[in-house]
């Protein structure tokens, strides 16, 4: 994988099964007349090498995994769920051109400009549409993310702030009219995390003036960064990209899983090129077991964005690898 | 009665009998004991059929499957996406027969991504579905294996297992065993993928198994779901599944359990016959109690009472005995009784303590029901007379009557053309227990209209002994039912198993007609040999000729069991060899068929029909050109050319090969050609003709095992209630004993006149439960075996083992009667006589 990668739009919306794995993660925060929820629907695609060449329609050459959860914060917990599957024509794909994936009857796709992910689960459904305000946010280098200090860990990216979200969801048996605005990434490579990386720490935060902001830090072992990246945009404005070495990420609180003891820093102050950006969870709970889909056991929640000058904003926080070692 | 005064009578009465009564109670203990094991071995081993089949199935509503090759694969996304559907997963089943040991493997291709959210047992842990494990649980070198299968394999994790794919070997690594599994029996499952490419069955799926969505009506979705399903792909719901194995065994079973309560049957008679000897020595007893002021009644109550407690104490033991003995059997034999239903290795313990509580009541009613006819006798002693002569007989005569017999035997002869009731032959047993009833109420007549005929001038013993057997006392004449009851539950048995074995090896030395036989690998699904491999035999120069045998099973209908397609070449030998009705092949026109008598039964075929079988997807229309004897398959067989066969298909694989050899070729060298001429087929399974005969009698032979022991038993009941018999005649002749003695017999030839009259008393037991098992014989061949299995027999008698049993039977009474009498008149003569003045 390269820099200067020309993104084409909608093809590289679409999939691309050649890399090794691919990703589609969208997270947003809802109105409802309860009052605010998050949600979050990722489709994770993977290459499965071995069983290439098998004539089988079954063959395991592409996997698709997906999860789904929804912060009601009436629920005290994430209401979630997770599929793993084989492709399989008609039933599970991730095809190439736009955004179309589906598991069974679980779907993320691009409708007439605006995607639409429908996920009917045991505890809960969402049904939302959810169209772009703003032009696609290539991170990185033009959209090429490094992710370790040597070049060949390094995945193609780019984001959907701003996202205007309407639609319905079921939380338990009720059903409720939503709205409100989400994020959404894309991401794949063939070679993501390195040896010495045991996790990641990631924000996503959209911003009350129409701004956007990223920032991850790759952890190793002993809890050290061995990398970060932030991307900030101002509405209107282009993309500012900072080095890893401006990017801080301290923990402020740190809460404990009762379910799985682990400890991870819900609340966190993020100093990016002197700026500080603090992150607050809007309910702890938010601790999520995917291991039999994506494969991931960690916090990913719905947080509040301050930062200077009043700033103000809503995002998703992702903490990975406090539990165990993420494993690509 | 004062309760105190009863118990203490029946202590007394007890304690002076205790080996006799210790007789009674085993005999009833062995009746109940067998009843119950039976019964048990059979509901454990359904009870893990039905556990198997629910481990496998998993949380499915509805099994989708098609016949044994499979069905096009691309229905499962069709079925997958509709909109009712919350959970799909496809399988592929097979059998891989070992490379390198006996035996053959089942095999589950499984989605496990898909398969974990129905049947979480099929993966070893949730956590493997994840991306970061998941191409490990997907791995095409790997099987995983449940305990059964591992355990009995002393397989563990890394192991290589070398299975039969096609005619060659392929080796998988054990990937590990699946705990939860523990309820599914041996098998082993593996990805769907690696399944198909490494089994040859890329494109085909054996089942799909659905979980519906809350609220969805399953059988209307059923209903809509067949129109999407190719011929010969049925959907049936999971509650009618576990059933399945309770329906295909329901007829030998129901023909066991009535076997076994055969002979709890005859122990009603012994029971009859023990305590009749003790009212025979009881009887002043009874009269003085009569005379103190107990009413008739409460004589019969204190009988009913003792009859009641034997019946219970015998209950209880041959329950106990019963639970233990069919646990020994079910953890050293496994739950198959011989008939091969059942081939689970291990069995859980399983009784049905409802079935069990009915059988120990049956034992105890008989029991009571003995003590009663007794009761009845008693009462009517004339109490001056009992208490003044203490040697009389009970005043109980068999009836003379012939007409209680013609009815019985009358009322039989409607139920024999009933047809069978929930595939059972309700009819046909019912005309045997009525026409078991007409042979012991034709006792009594029979008895006196043989004795007419009897000359009576013959030496003074055969005279005593006929005149004696002529006034057949009550209890004699009970114990002679019992010797009737047995007696005819074996000839029949004999006659119908004989004519069942004739049939067999008249059938197989038809059907069995080339000179090598050869499977590709033995009884498995897995292995098959090429087209071109089936040209290499047929070229070697010790082979004349090679018919290819193609086995393939279909689903007709969504809850009976799969109907087998033979596919093979067919020519007048081997329509001669099947006993093809008509025998003449048919001109041109439609394909023809020829189908087993068990298909005419379940599918209403017949000669000349023109039907449609679901072959290779389509439903290819067929005509019947005749009916076939087929004892091999119970659920229904269809032969079809197998040129036919290849043209509709394009399947060209042979399951196993017949091969004629050349004059002057023995088998071994035939083997060793094509030995040589397939070098990679490892696991190929040879036979002569002579070794298929043998081996198809073998099993024959053990599935009529348990047959045979159950008879046995009865007839061992039945003896002891004889031997009861005599010994109760001769407590109550020690008077006429005394007499004799004085009139100058000696006690040899007392003994002799006991001998004698115990074969008479044989003779006569014999000789109509031979009349009546041979009746029956006709019933057992001709309806209840039609009616079970479909099976037409050609009746052969066994004479020779026919005479053995009535000699058997006939020298046994007089043995019994002699040392039963021997026992009882010890006495001295002069006492019994002193004793009568």
């Amino acid at each position: 994988m390269t820099p200067g990668k020309k993104f084409e739009f909608p093809r590289d919306a679409g999939s691309h099964p050649d890399h090794r794995i691919e990703w589609w993660y969208v997270t947003g925060q809802l109105e409802t007349k309860r009052g605010p929820m998050g949600f979050q629907v990722t489709f994770f695609r993977m290459r499965n090498r071995d069983a290439e060449g098998n004539p089988s329609r079954f063959n395991a050459a592409q996997l698709l995994f997906a999860h789904a959860a929804l912060a009601d914060p009436d629920k005290g917990r994430l209401l979630h769920d997770e599929r793993s599957a084989r492709a399989l024509p008609g039933l599970v794909q991730a095809m190439t051109g736009d955004t179309d994936v589906r598991l069974d009857d679980w779907v993320l796709r691009r409708e007439a400009g605006a995607y639409r992910a429908r996920i009917d689960a045991e505890d809960f459904a969402l049904d939302l549409a959810m169209a772009p305000t703003q032009p696609v946010l290539l991170q990185g280098d033009r959209g090429y993310s490094r992710k370790a200090p040597a070049a060949d860990h390094a995945s193609y990216y780019y984001s959907e702030p701003h996202l205007a979200v309407k639609g319905r969801i079921r939380s338990g048996t009720e059903s409720l009219e939503v709205q409100g605005e989400a994020w959404l990434d894309h991401e794949w490579s063939s070679e993501l995390l390195a040896e010495e990386a045991i996790g990641w720490d990631w924000l996503g935060a959209n911003l009350e003036d129409g701004g956007a902001l990223m920032a991850f830090r790759m952890r190793g072992r002993d809890g050290s960064t061995l990398w970060a990246s932030a991307t900030s945009r101002k509405p209107g404005a282009a993309p500012v990209v900072y080095a890893a070495n401006t990017i801080r990420f301290r923990t402020r609180r740190s809460w404990q899983s009762p379910r799985t003891g682990t400890f991870y820093p819900v609340s966190m102050d993020i100093e990016i090129a002197g700026a500080l950006w603090r992150a607050d969870p809007l309910m702890d709970g938010q601790e999520l077991d995917a291991r039999a889909s994506t494969g991931t056991l960690y916090w990913e929640g719905a947080v509040r964005i301050e930062g200077p000058d009043g700033a103000r904003g809503r995002g998703y926080l992702e903490l990975t690898g406090y539990a165990e070692r993420m494993k690509f | 009665m004062n309760p105190s005064l009863a118990a203490l009578l029946m202590r007394a009465a007890l304690a002076a009998n205790a080996l006799r009564l210790a007789l009674t109670l085993s005999c009833i203990a062995l009746g109940v004991a067998l009843a119950g094991a039976v019964h048990t071995v059979h509901t454990s081993a359904l009870a893990e059929i039905d556990r198997a089949a629910r481990a496998i199935a998993g949380k499915a509503d509805i099994e989708i499957r098609g016949p044994r090759s499979g069905f096009d694969d691309v229905l499962f996304a069709a079925v997958a996406g509709r909109a009712e559907v919350a959970v799909a997963s496809p399988v592929v089943e097979l059998e891989a027969a070992f490379a390198d040991r006996p035996g053959a493997l089942r095999i589950l291709g499984i989605d496990p991504l898909r398969a974990v959210r129905l049947q979480p047992a099929f993966v070893a842990d949730r956590a493997m579905t994840g991306a970061p494990r998941a191409s490990a649980l997907l791995e095409a070198g790997t099987l995983w294996l449940s305990p059964a299968a591992a355990s009995r394999l002393g397989a563990r994790e890394g192991d290589t297992l070398r299975l039969v794919s096609g005619s060659s070997a392929l080796e998988l690594r054990v990937a590990g065993t699946l705990p939860a599994m523990d309820a599914a029996g041996e098998l082993a499952v593996m990805d769907i993928a690696a399944a198909q490419a490494r089994f040859d069955r890329i494109g085909r799926i054996s089942r799909i198994d659905l979980r519906l969505r809350a609220g969805v009506d399953a059988e209307r979705f059923r209903a809509s779901l067949a129109a999407m399903l190719p011929p010969g792909v049925v959907a049936s719901s999971a509650a009618a599944l576990s059933g399945r194995a309770a329906d295909i065994s329901r007829a030998y079973r129901v023909n066991l359990d009535a076997l076994a309560l055969v002979a709890l049957a005859t122990g009603a008679f012994l029971v009859f016959s023990t305590l009749a000897l003790q009212a025979a020595r009881r009887q002043q007893e009874f009269a003085l109690l009569r005379a103190l002021g107990v009413t008739r009644r409460g004589v019969a109550t204190l009988l009913a009472l003792e009859g009641a407690l034997i019946g219970s104490l015998g209950a209880a033991a041959g329950t106990a005995v019963g639970l233990v003995g069919s646990r020994e059997l079910l953890a050293r034999a496994g739950g198959d009784l011989g008939a091969g239903f059942f081939s689970a290795r291990n069995v859980a313990f399983t009784p049905d303590y409802v079935a069990l509580a009915f059988i120990a009541a049956l034992g105890i009613a008989m029991s009571i029901g003995g003590a009663l006819w007794v009761a009845r006798a008693a009462g009517r002693i004339v109490v001056a007379e009992a208490l003044r002569d203490r040697a009389i007989d009970l005043p109980t005569t068999a009836s003379a009557s012939p007409w209680p017999a013609l009815a019985f035997f009358a009322a039989g002869i409607p139920l024999l053309f009933l047809p069978p009731i929930a595939g059972l032959p309700l009819g046909g047993y019912g005309a045997i227990t009525l026409w078991l009833a007409a042979s012991v109420a034709a006792v009594g007549p029979s008895c006196r209209a043989l004795l007419r005929v009897i000359d009576p001038r013959e030496a003074a013993i055969v005279s005593l002994a006929m005149a004696q057997v002529r006034h057949l006392p009550g209890h004699l004449a009970a114990s002679v039912a019992g010797i009737v009851v047995s007696a005819s539950l074996c000839v029949a048995m004999a006659i119908m198993v004989f004519s069942f074995r004739v049939s067999l090896e008249d059938w197989l030395a038809g059907v069995v007609g080339a000179d090598l036989y050869v499977q590709s690998s033995s009884g498995a699904s897995a292995g098959y040999f090429s087209l071109d491999e089936q040209a290499r035999i047929a070229a070697l120069p010790e082979v004349r000729s090679v018919d290819a045998l193609r086995q393939e099973r279909l689903a007709l209908d969504s809850h009976g069991p799969p109907l087998s397609l033979i596919a093979r070449p067919i020519n007048a030998r081997i329509l001669a060899g099947f006993q093809a009705e008509p025998r003449a092949m048919p001109g041109a026109g439609a394909i023809p068929v020829w189908i087993s008598e068990a298909a005419r039964d379940i599918y209403g075929w017949k000669a000349g029909d023109r039907i449609s079988l679901p072959i290779a997807g389509r439903a290819t229309p067929v005509q019947v050109a005749g009916v076939i004897r087929d004892y091999a398959r119970t659920w229904g067989a269809v032969l079809i050319p197998v040129e036919e066969y290849r043209r509709l298909t394009g399947d060209t694989r042979a399951n196993d090969l017949a091969i004629h050899l050349r004059e002057g070729v023995d088998s071994v060298h035939g083997e060793a050609a094509v030995r040589a001429a397939l070098p990679h087929a490892s696991a190929l399974a040879f036979e002569d003709a002579a070794g298929l005969r043998r081996r198809s009698l073998a099993i024959f032979d053990r599935s009529f095992a348990v047959t045979y022991a159950l008879e046995a038993i009865a007839i061992v009941i039945g003896l002891a209630g004889v031997t009861a018999s005599f010994a109760a005649l001769a407590w109550s002749r020690r008077r006429e004993f005394g007499v004799l003695r004085f009139l100058g017999l000696n006690r040899r030839e007392i003994l002799r006149l006991l001998a004698l009259e115990g074969a008479a008393t044989g003779a006569l037991g014999a000789t109509l439960g031979l009349v009546s098992g041979i009746a029956i014989s006709l019933v057992l061949l001709r309806v209840v075996n039609r009616q079970s299995f479909h099976w037409s027999l050609t009746v052969h008698w066994p004479v020779a083992a026919l005479f053995a049993l009535v000699a058997a039977i006939v020298g046994l009474c007089a043995v019994g009667a002699r040392v039963s009498g021997a026992l009882a008149v010890r006495s001295e003569a002069v006492l019994a006589v002193k004793d009568d003045a």
